[in-house]
């Protein structure tokens, strides 16, 4: 389409009026009219150009604009987007899709991946910038805004991680404080404890040291003062005073074997029956009974007597149809030694041996 | 109950009867072993074993008396 023909008026119909053109000072018709139909042939013009603009709603007609109809500066910036700057053009270098190169101060961006060979070919590129600044501005700096976008990612990551690590770090912090802070009341409280415990110790001690509280030997004997203090020693002097030995007082009434006469131990007791199957009912100090035979037994001691010269008593029981009371009897032969007695119970009167229900025994030394 | 028997110097079977008292802390072994007298040997039987007749009846060969025999002390080790 070509542009609409100017209009430019060829008739002044005032100056014709007052030359009185042609003779008359009516107005050339023939003359309107073609100025006329000039006026309307570009006017008429301008209407098919215009609709091929604009729409009927006033908005631009749909896929008029091209990119090559955009400004360079608009052009320069929709080729930066994704594009790799690459620096000044190269000979025989690979170019891929979108890089962007500068020859002869114009910025150009690669339509085709391509090798660019030793001459430089106009069909793998189209031109984005008048003298190449301005695209390769905008790339660098698109190219630095990604950079630093991921920079920025970067350091807040990192700066999301200090502040974690600083959280964590202060959180420790705070707990090493803490446990600073109890440890040192811990301390402080154990530095006042030991000061009471020294002063009690100092004070108890002063106390005990004191002899009119610490008890003497004879007030440790008599046990009567309910007031004084009780070292070891007289501790230990108070009991082998009261029950020291096996005659002393105290174990004496314990016993009750009051009076002069000293008291002697049982060192061997038992209480067994001899008829049949021997069965022994209780002992004391012996580990068992050897039934030798009828009316034989021998009492053998767990622990042995200092020597065979014990003192025995014995008893025994009389059978209901029995011609006299039987007692346990040391017949010569039979063994007496420190760790075993020998006895037969042999009925009164007789020299025989029996089984007695009741053979009671009980050993002194 | 085990009891321990053994043949005395007569050659009559004697019977060794623990007490209660020593079989809390003692084995019917080592009574055996301190109470029979040294170099006799024994055997340890349960006392519902025993002859129901008069003891100086008993007979038992030597071999059946297996289990050990009487030790040289009197005491317990």
């Amino acid at each position: 389409m070509s542009q609409a023909p100017a209009y430019n008026p060829t008739v002044s119909f005032a100056t014709e009026e007052t030359n009185n053109a042609a003779g008359r000072s009516t107005v050339r018709t023939a003359a309107v009219d073609t100025e006329l139909a000039n006026i309307a042939s570009s006017i008429n013009a301008l209407r098919e150009n215009q609709s091929k603009i604009i729409r009927d709603d006033d908005k631009l007609l749909d896929g008029l604009v091209e990119p090559y109809a955009l400004s360079e500066q608009t052009r320069a910036l929709l080729a930066t987007q994704g594009g790799n700057p690459r620096g000044n053009w190269q000979q025989n270098t690979d170019y891929a899709y979108k890089d962007i190169v500068q020859r002869n101060n114009i910025a150009q961006i690669c339509l085709t991946p391509h090798n660019s060979g030793t001459v430089y070919n106009s069909v793998f590129w189209l031109g984005i910038s008048g003298d190449g600044t301005s695209a390769t501005n905008a790339a660098n700096a698109a190219a630095s805004a990604t950079s630093a976008a991921n920079s920025a990612t970067t350091a807040a990551s990192s700066a999301s991680s200090a502040s974690t690590s600083a959280s964590t770090a202060a959180s420790s912090a705070s707990s090493a404080s803490t446990s600073a802070t109890n440890a040192e009341n811990s301390a402080t409280a154990a530095e006042a404890f030991a000061d009471e415990a020294e002063q009690f110790r100092n004070e108890t001690e002063g106390l005990i040291n004191a002899s009119t509280q610490k008890a003497n030997q004879s007030e440790a004997e008599a046990g009567s003062n309910d007031t004084k203090f009780m070292t070891p020693l007289k501790t230990k002097q108070a009991i082998d005073q009261q029950v020291g030995s096996a005659n002393s007082t105290p174990v004496k009434a314990a016993l009750n074997a009051n009076n002069a006469p000293p008291i002697y131990a049982c060192r061997a007791w038992v209480n067994f029956n001899g008829t049949g199957t021997v069965a022994i009912r209780e002992s004391g100090n012996v580990s068992s009974i050897t039934d030798n035979g009828t009316g034989d037994y021998t009492v053998n001691f767990t622990t042995a007597m200092p020597d065979a010269n014990y003192s025995v008593s014995g008893f025994s029981n009389r059978s209901g149809t029995g011609v006299g009371p039987r007692s346990p009897t040391f017949t010569d032969g039979e063994t007496r030694t420190a760790s075993a007695f020998q006895f037969s119970m042999i009925t009164t009167g007789s020299t025989t041996r029996v089984d007695s229900t009741y053979c009671e025994l009980q050993f002194f030394r | 109950m085990h009891v321990i028997i053994y043949k005395n110097d007569s050659g009559n079977i004697a019977v060794v009867y623990p007490t209660t008292e020593i079989l809390q802390t003692r084995t019917v072994m080592e009574v055996a072993i301190k109470d029979v007298p040294a170099g006799k040997p024994f055997k340890i039987i349960d006392s519902s074993e025993l002859p129901d007749a008069p003891q100086e009846a008993w007979e038992i060969d030597d071999a059946e008396l297996s289990d050990g025999v009487g030790g040289e002390s009197n005491e317990f080790n």
